[in-house]
């Protein structure tokens, strides 16, 4: 089972936002794609799940296979392509967004919505649509269920939007700038518990402009520059990158290590 | 088209403008220009419009009539600007009770239905243009108000503002010149075309009951013309000049389409 | 704070403020109506002794602070005295009755038209049928109403000639009385004057907000159903929305009745207003804030009860 996507092209009038992205995420692999900002990583997370939209253009052309297991899903080479993706969402891919807690209902409590994720899923179609195991299994406690989103901090937003995604079941996870506004020790946590999802046999997209998090937990990496993907290589022996802008990156990344 | 919107919207709501000074210039008597001879008469080259059932030209009338709204909903807009403005602005950028209170005045008078306060102070004042004009805009103030504090409430703690107090930039100068002229004035604009709109709808509507009502009630009353009163006078007519019906009332219609269109396009993006 | 005391902080808030407006609403009228350089006494006698006689009967010469009081003591009684000049001497409780019973259909009727059909266009996204009602909707209300009853007269006339059909019931608009009339009046007021397209703007723009904000995306992408999510959003905006056209309501009320001769509240205002029948005009303005105001805490009331943000802080 597993997630490609080739040859991804996305225009904004006549300039490309991103051109000729291809990927794959593998389960139980953490795939970091790493960029600055503005260089179109957000973008071609959200067009693995068809959600380009917001901006004017669209997506011109791309190749997104998912292979589950004997099915094959190719939603954008389908003529409804909002059909297409019914499969995909959800149950084979999830999303994280950058904001975590923009992304969960501001009027609903954190059980409830983890409630509904599981009554999405259908693998509790019995008696346990209970959220609190899905909240101690991202070390939340049970009370948490009773706090609704404006409560929450951000490390624990992160947390309920993990929960929410293992909660739906999904194979693959994409993950927008977890540790982005956390704290040390709250990072550590945030990173420790996609470890876990990962161990568990869940394929991570995890998208970032952190290197230093590709040593962490990285099982291959691609550096994104300006729309293109100009690394491609599994996550060990940073320094034998061969692209200048990584090359470049990677020296700030040192740099700032060595400072601090 | 949607693109020509707002040009058609502005042209529209410019239209009475530039026909109130072409009457304020031409200064036709329209109340003598009655002629019995030319009752109904449809429209012609002598009567563009042609003539009500009085035989008084229709075109004339519908010229005149614009001094009973034009001037009046400036006046109004005046006033509004006047009490809503720092009402809203000062309560937005202070805080406190004395916000509460003035909040709570503000709200009382919104309590109150626009027509229904205009309607008072018509009974308990007199029934004139200027009158009705100035209830107006103290009936609107408080939407005006009320939509200056949501915004300057939430532009207060921006960084912007912030970054101007620390660098020593007055308050007065931050609140007046950078939030209320540079990030406001198209909002308040806005609001000033709205109640353009809103005081020609309330006018022709006095107008066109109290013309229904006879002497004695609201609005501007015949011989006096007025878009409202013109309909009225000619509504049961079984003769009428269809025109002197269709003419105030097209008019009435288009320059509140322009109204809306040229509000629809003033209305920017939320920060 | 715990969110339940925040809750009852909330409500407490609201109420003291429903109930501090009509307060204030009522010292505004009658210092308005005390400032005026006439009253009722003025339009039926000539005679200074039969004009002493009225002004002592009508106690047209007490104080403000005592005429607002009796006018505050009114709201709790439902007494505001008798009528002056429009129906002399019958209590005004029983006009105001009398008034809102067949205004309030009107009013109610025309709320939920409008904010039905203006938020369900929006909701389902039919544009086209939108900007053809949003056009209709900017002609003003007692156009709209003249015409259709000159309209509807004109085709039950043709009919009549051509002897299609005997005079219906409703022939003769708006002088007789007939459910048609009722519609139309609803109808007019829902659509006139920029009611409609006013609602619809403010409902497709909230929506439009809600369906392209990051909680619906991850609904998208979690393959969640939308419909509830983006309805329990859309309740606040269009509580508020609301709140805000009742006011626009109650004063079309006065036009409505009077284009179509519905005898209800509104009209009444009108007439009282004309006849400077004092106490009416207070019950009349009074019952008006109960409605604008008492809708408003409806509103906030219903917010309250769907936003948890609101609870939390008071």
């Amino acid at each position: 089972m597993s997630v490609h996507l080739r040859s991804l092209r996305i225009l904004a009038g006549k300039r490309a936002l991103v051109s000729q992205v291809s990927l794959h995420i593998l389960p139980g692999q953490i795939t970091v794609l790493v960029g600055a900002s503005g260089s179109g990583k957000t973008l071609t997370a959200r067009s693995l799940l068809g959600l380009v939209h917001g901006i004017e253009p669209g997506i011109v052309a791309a190749d997104l296979e998912i292979q589950d297991g004997e099915v094959i899903h190719r939603p954008y080479a389908a003529v409804d392509r909002e059909r297409a993706f019914v499969p995909v969402r959800g149950p084979l891919i999830a999303w994280l967004p950058q904001n975590p807690r923009a992304a969960l209902d501001p009027l609903q409590a954190v059980g409830a919505q983890i409630r509904d994720c599981l009554k999405l899923s259908g693998q509790n179609t019995g008696l346990d649509v209970a959220p609190e195991p899905w909240l101690e299994r991202v070390s939340l406690a049970k009370s948490v269920g009773r706090l609704y989103p404006h409560q929450l901090s951000g490390g624990m937003a992160q947390r309920v939007g993990i929960a929410l995604a293992l909660a739906r079941g999904s194979r693959f996870l994409i993950v927008d700038e977890p540790t982005t506004g956390l704290d040390p020790s709250l990072r550590a946590g945030i990173l420790e518990e996609l470890k876990r999802a990962r161990d568990s046999g869940v394929g991570l997209l995890l998208i970032t402009h952190d290197l230093r998090l590709v040593r962490q937990l990285g099982d291959h990496l691609l550096v994104m520059d300006r729309g293109c993907i100009v690394e491609d290589r599994p996550a060990q022996d940073l320094s034998a990158m061969q692209s200048a802008q990584a090359q470049a990156l990677w020296q700030a990344t040192l740099r700032l290590e060595a400072r601090q | 088209m949607s693109a020509l919107r707002p040009w058609a919207g502005v042209a529209l709501l410019l239209l009475p403008v530039l026909i109130w000074v072409l009457s304020l210039a031409a200064n036709y008597d329209v109340i003598a220009d009655v002629d019995v001879s030319r009752a109904s008469l449809a429209p012609s080259v002598d009567h563009w419009l042609g003539c009500d059932h009085l035989g008084r030209d229709v075109l004339w009338r519908l010229i005149t009539a614009s001094e009973s709204f034009v001037g009046p909903s400036l006046f109004a807009c005046v006033v509004a600007l006047v009490i809503g403005v720092p009402a809203g602005a000062l309560s937005g950028w202070l805080g406190g009770l004395p916000a509460s209170l003035t909040r709570f005045g503000l709200t009382t008078v919104a309590s109150l239905p626009r027509f229904v306060l205009v309607l008072l102070v018509c009974a308990a004042f007199g029934n004139s243009v200027q009158l009705i004009a100035l209830a107006a805009g103290v009936a609107y103030a408080p939407t005006l108000a009320e939509a200056i504090y949501a915004r300057i409430q939430s532009f207060r703690h921006r960084g912007f503002v912030l970054a101007g107090q620390a660098h020593g930039l007055r308050s007065g100068r931050i609140l007046w010149l950078h939030l209320l002229w540079v990030n406001h004035r198209r909002l308040i604009l806005r609001h000033c075309v709205q109640l353009f709109a809103y005081f020609l709808l309330l006018e022709t509507t006095l107008s066109y009951i109290g013309g229904l009502d006879g002497a004695g009630s609201f609005g501007v009353a015949q011989p006096d013309p007025s878009w409202g009163n013109m309909i009225a006078f000619e509504w049961r007519e079984p003769q009428a000049n269809i025109w002197a019906t269709l003419a105030p009332g097209l008019a009435t219609a288009l320059v509140l389409l322009g109204a809306t269109w040229t509000g629809r396009s003033l209305i920017e993006e939320q920060a | 704070m715990t969110s339940r005391s925040g809750l009852l902080r909330a409500l407490l808030r609201h109420l003291g403020s429903f109930v501090l407006t009509l307060v204030g609403c009522a010292l505004l009228l009658q210092l308005l109506l005390a400032l005026a350089p006439g009253d009722a006494a003025d339009l039926v006698a000539n005679d200074p002794v039969l004009r002493t006689a009225l002004v002592e009967q009508w106690h047209l010469d007490q104080p403000v602070w005592r005429r607002t009081l009796e006018s505050l003591a009114g709201l709790l009684t439902g007494q505001f005295g008798e009528s002056l000049t429009f129906r002399p001497g019958t209590p005004v409780s029983e006009l105001l009755l009398r008034g809102a019973t067949s205004s309030g259909p009107l009013l109610f009727g025309a709320l939920l038209l409008s904010v039905g059909l203006g938020s369900g266009m929006a909701w389902l996204k039919w544009e086209r049928g939108a900007r053809l009602l949003s056009i209709v909707s900017v002609a003003p209300v007692f156009l709209i109403a003249a015409t259709t009853t000159t309209a509807l007269n004109q085709v039950a006339f043709a009919g009549l000639q051509a002897g299609w059909w005997a005079a219906p019931a409703w022939f003769a608009l708006p002088v007789n009385n007939h459910p048609l009339k009722t519609a139309l009046a609803i109808a007019a007021l829902a659509i006139g004057s920029g009611a409609f397209s006013e609602i619809h703007q403010a409902s497709h723009e909230s929506l439009r907000a809600i369906r392209s904000s990051e909680y619906v995306d991850a609904a998208v992408a979690r393959g969640a159903p939308l419909s509830d999510l983006v309805l329990r959003n859309f309740l606040l905006p269009l509580s508020a929305i609301t709140a805000r056209r009742a006011a626009f309501f109650v004063g079309g009320l006065v036009v409505i009745e009077k284009v179509l001769h519905v005898q209800g509240a509104g009209a009444m205002l009108w007439q009282a207003c004309r006849l400077r029948d004092w106490p009416l005009v207070i019950g009349l303005s009074l019952l008006a804030a109960c409605v604008v105001a008492g809708t408003r805490l409806l509103a906030d009331m219903s917010r309250l009860a769907l936003d948890p943000r609101l609870r939390g802080q008071a």
